[in-house]
């Protein structure tokens, strides 16, 4: 088993790789320029050039060229080479069709200085001097802080620089107030249905939850919530309408826990209705009867226990979600979650913040997935990791 | 029947008689774990905003920061302006037309004759709020040295503050000290003991300030914006980065607790000076009970609380259920407040004691044109066609609930220089006939058919589609097609500003009742990514700017303001579609409640009829059990 889990965390490595290499290439390309966002509608080029540092934008994506030494950059000042490389830049703005404005000296120095170098590493490297080409590349790029931000979970700040690190801490509580309960609640409620409407399958109760269980799995989330919070909440005044300052969580997460439940009972029953079935279906149940066992004996012992592996691969692999709070209900109910800082994120296309969120439920999903794995051989001794 | 019967009469069981424990069993399980939620139905207890003064408001969208400096978002600014913050100067909170006092000066600043110096005299009774930035945690006095400090601040290239464009080469020395601050690694390490020239405290309690040219707008623009609210150096050094969260102010409320996307909560400011109601209004304040606290010591209130609700229903439902003191009405809830004309108050809303207030709020929003672009620049026929196939008012009614105005100039309503007679010049005219009419013109210039027009339109929800789906219509009819690229809005910024977009929708507020800032989106010298992101370029225009922006208010400079307003509309750089309208609704034991669309500073003047709002649940019983 040592070996199955050292060779499983050794996948790890290039999936996690493959993550940050994708979250990258996709928020980077996608997500435009996060500087104009955060200077505000009017800030001047040089704010933004300012931001652009601040979050490391100023950097190549992957790999950049650097001087070698002051003596060549000195070299390149002397021969006038920044004015070159300027008007090289405006013709260049003028053929993209782009405003031929006079540049600012800042924003032109660094498009200046790239341009130079790059024409400097192109001569070395058509010269054969391959050493001194090679030592021009920078790797202080985009994509190594963003491979050691999070290897280092530290993910930096969002774009209202608050730590994002903090805003996870912050938000973790909440969101699993929330969603602990409705995943316990949901599990042993439509385990124990599950169980029973197995057992009188098709019965008219059998028919009847599985149609009360598709009506519920066809209502959306959102109405759910919506005539949740309207009835019991406004109509009833059973619970806050929303989140109440100054009190116990628990106040506050109570009715958005019961709608939760409500709104996934549907899937979650009919999955572990079909679970059961297949299991009561079996040789060794009616055996099991034929030889007077008790029903609770059967159910409990012998059916539930066959049935586990299913149930545990839908359980432990539900639980990397349950740090992820719930995007609706959060919003709603004003749980100052991390689903609410999810959709708020995604609303304002904070891309730092969805990064740093990924990232940690693609190292949840893949943790998991291995214990499922381990619980499999400890619940079925059919199963042997190898 | 008889298949109902048999069904539900007996279940299938392969053991029935034994099945029934179970059952019982896991009923008692549910049972235990929903009266374990129900528990939390024992919510509404007693708290301690029944006896106080708690002032309990809605935000509709998260704070990004409470850093006077760097704050621009109208949320963060209706937290901290004038409840956290106070500013130099204010503006009184009942008189109309809206008039500048003093707050933190002792007087208005006195004037040099060639209106290039500013002095002001600073109030000596003031003190920072106590915290533990102080060296023994009690707050210390207020100097004009924090002043210096504030606007040295946002001047810091390094602190990246989103409130510098106005100061740009205006005062004295310090465009100098911007570039000075460029050498530092971070805005920590910046000496401001630079000294800058036009910005002088010439003793502790007297500010003078220095222009490079005449800035009429410097008091109720600049000195009276939160963004130069004294900020206690010791503050900034001792908390850095997480300044944005430790608001240091001299205001009547301080910060409590801020539980991020959750709740504010202010409460009362134990060092503040204190002050009294107005006892003087504009016409009909008395009568509308405005004067009835005149005198008395303010702020009512012992807490603030701000609840952030995003969405639009939980925050309507708290409102009726008497959880919020005020709220504006979301677009579902309109007739229900409304009616379906939209022009009272309905039974529903009388009954609770709600009362409606509805104002101008300044602003105007606009589809641009980009006069850079080889179609739309030259071609004024096709910009004035395009002005002319689109209806506003079929677009307020449909998208805005009927709720805002024509837009017949670019000089919203509520601002000084507004021509309340420019609608005469038909700008904002509907007619797809003479668009028509134009568009063969415009073809004829252009060189044949004109191609697909394309419009940025920034947000990618349903509202930018519904308005994107409009326009097109609207242009199709007079036959042009019009592509809409929906945008994120950092995409957006920054294909407005490098002036890639062909047309963009828009739109601005006024901070201050001058309207200059709305001229100056024409200025040539304001070209993306200032304020004139149409490009628009005009010699005439951009001499008369010159003058109009040293002059101080006058009849002429109204005249002038107009002219200019008139001279931009004649040369159709944008399609101006409309002037906002806010629709608050307040309960009836919200007090002294006068819209301001100027000032935050409004929080300590409005008070709690605490007898009427606990009287509210018993009003909706009864209410409840009429029905």
């Amino acid at each position: 088993m040592t070996a199955f889990i050292i060779r499983r965390l050794l996948y790890t490595v290039p999936i996690v790789f493959g993550v940050l290499l994708l979250t990258f290439v996709l928020f980077t390309l996608l997500g435009g320029d996060i500087s104009y966002q955060i200077a505000g509608r009017d800030a001047d080029a040089e704010t933004i050039a300012e931001i652009r540092r601040e979050y490391g934008l100023d950097k190549p994506l992957f790999v950049g060229l650097k001087p070698l030494d002051a003596d060549d950059w000195q070299q390149a000042a002397d021969e006038a080479l920044f004015d070159q490389a300027e008007a090289a830049l405006l013709e260049q703005r003028q053929r993209d069709g782009r405003v031929a404005r006079p540049a600012e000296p800042f924003e032109i120095e660094q498009e200046a200085k790239d341009i130079w170098l790059a024409e400097l590493f192109r001569q070395r490297l058509g010269d054969f001097q391959l050493g001194r080409a090679a030592a021009m590349l920078d790797f202080d790029s985009q994509f190594r802080n963003h491979f050691t931000s999070a290897l280092t979970f530290d993910f930096g700040y969002d774009l209202n620089r608050e730590r994002i690190t903090d805003r996870i801490r912050w938000g973790l509580g909440p969101s699993l107030a929330l969603t602990i309960p409705i995943f316990l609640g949901t599990l042993v409620i439509s385990i124990s249905l599950a169980l029973i409407v197995a057992f009188v399958r098709g019965s008219a109760w059998d028919v009847l939850l599985v149609i009360i269980c598709v009506t519920g799995m066809s209502i959306p989330y959102l109405s759910f919530i919506i005539f949740g919070q309207y009835f019991f909440a406004y109509e009833l005044d059973w619970f806050p309408i929303f989140f109440v300052p100054d009190r116990s969580i628990w106040v506050s997460v109570a009715l958005p826990v019961l709608i939760g439940i409500a709104a996934g009972l549907g899937v979650s029953l009919r999955f572990y209705r079909t679970v059961m079935l297949d299991e009561m279906r079996s040789d060794y149940v009616r055996t099991a009867f034929a030889k007077g066992l008790v029903t609770r004996t059967v159910l409990f012992k012998h059916v539930l226990k066959n049935a586990m592996v299913p149930i545990i691969t839908n359980v432990v692999l539900s639980i990397p979600y349950l740090v992820l709070g719930s995007l609706l209900l959060e919003r709603f109910f004003g749980i100052p979650g991390l689903g609410d800082m999810m959709i708020q994120a995604i609303a304002s296309r904070d891309f730092l913040v969805l990064n740093a969120i990924t990232f940690m439920m693609s190292l949840l999903i893949v943790i998991f997935t291995l214990l499922t794995d381990i619980c499999y051989a400890w619940v079925d001794p059919r199963v042997s990791l190898e | 029947m008889s298949i109902i019967k048999r069904h539900f009469g007996k279940a299938r069981s392969l053991h029935p008689s034994r099945s029934g424990a179970a059952v019982r069993g896991l009923t008692v399980v549910w049972l235990a774990a929903l009266a374990a939620l129900l528990s939390g139905c024992e919510w509404r207890v007693a708290g301690p905003d029944h006896e106080e003064q708690v002032i309990r408001l809605a935000l509709a969208t998260k704070i990004q920061t409470l850093d006077a400096g760097n704050m621009r978002d109208v949320y963060g600014m209706m937290v901290a302006g004038g409840n956290i913050y106070e500013t130099l100067y204010g503006y009184h909170y009942l008189k109309r037309p809206y008039e500048i006092i003093p707050v933190l000066a002792a007087d208005m600043p006195t004037i040099s004759d060639d209106k290039l110096t500013y002095t002001i005299p600073i109030r000596r009774d003031v003190y920072f709020q106590d915290d533990p930035c102080f060296p023994d945690g009690n707050g210390r006095k207020l100097t004009a040295h924090d002043f210096v400090y504030a606007i040295k601040r946002v001047a810091n290239v390094k602190y990246r503050s989103v409130n510098w464009p106005p100061y740009s080469n205006r005062i004295v020395g310090l465009n100098a000290f911007r570039d000075y601050t460029r050498q530092f690694e971070d805005e920590w390490a910046v000496d401001y003991s630079y000294d800058v020239e036009g910005l002088q405290a010439l003793d502790d309690y007297t500010l003078q300030i220095t222009l490079v040219r005449p800035w009429p707008q410097l008091v109720e623009s600049v000195l009276a914006d939160t963004a130069t609210s004294p900020m206690p150096r010791e503050a900034v050094d001792y908390y850095r980065g997480n300044i944005r969260n430790r608001p240091v102010g001299t205001g009547p409320f301080r910060l409590k607790n801020w539980r991020r996307g959750s709740y504010l909560e202010l409460v009362r400011n134990e060092n503040w000076r204190g002050q009294t109601y107005p006892s003087e209004g504009g016409p009909g304040d008395a009568e509308a009970g405005l004067l009835d606290d005149a005198g008395k010591p303010i702020p009512f209130a012992d807490r603030v609380i701000f609840r952030i609700i995003e969405e639009d229903q939980p925050r309507w439902l708290l409102f009726m259920r008497g959880e919020l003191d005020m709220s504006g009405i979301p677009k579902d809830n309109f007739e229900e407040a409304l009616g379906a004309a939209g022009q009272d108050l309905t039974d529903t809303m009388r009954q609770r004691d709600i009362n409606l207030e509805t104002f101008v709020d300044p602003s105007t929003f606009w589809m641009g044109f980009n006069l850079r672009d080889p179609v739309l620049g030259p071609n004024k026929p096709l910009r004035k066609a395009i002005s002319r196939a689109i209806d506003r008012q079929a677009l307020i009614d449909l998208l805005f609930n009927g709720r805002f105005e024509i837009a017949h100039g670019f000089i919203s309503k509520g601002l000084n220089s507004y021509d309340p007679d420019i609608i005469d010049y038909g700008f904002s005219r509907y007619d797809p006939a003479e668009a028509r009419e134009l568009l063969e013109e415009a073809e004829a210039i252009h060189g044949g058919p004109i191609g697909p027009l394309r419009l940025g339109m920034p947000g990618t929800d349903n509202f930018a589609r519904q308005y994107g789906q409009f326009l097109q219509k609207y242009l199709s009819r007079v036959g042009l097609r019009l592509e809409v690229d929906y945008m994120d809005w950092p995409t957006y910024l920054s294909e407005m500003n490098n002036g890639h977009l062909q047309m963009f929708s828009s739109g601005v507020s006024a901070s201050s009742p001058d309207g200059i800032s709305f001229l100056g989106m024409f200025g040539t010298k304001y070209f993306a990514p200032g304020g004139n992101k149409f490009f628009y370029s005009n010699p005439e225009y951009d001499e008369l700017l010159e003058q109009a922006e040293v002059m101080f208010d006058s009849p002429e400079r109204t005249e002038l303001y107009r002219k200019m307003e008139k001279m931009v509309m004649a040369d159709y750089p944008a399609v101006f579609t409309s002037h906002r309208v806010s629709y608050a609704l307040l309960h009836g034991w919200y007090r002294n409640y006068k819209p301001h669309v100027f000032s935050y500073d409004v929080l300590k003047y409005r008070r709690v009829d605490l007898e009427q709002r606990n009287r509210y649940n018993d009003l909706l019983r009864e209410l409840r059990n009429r029905q």
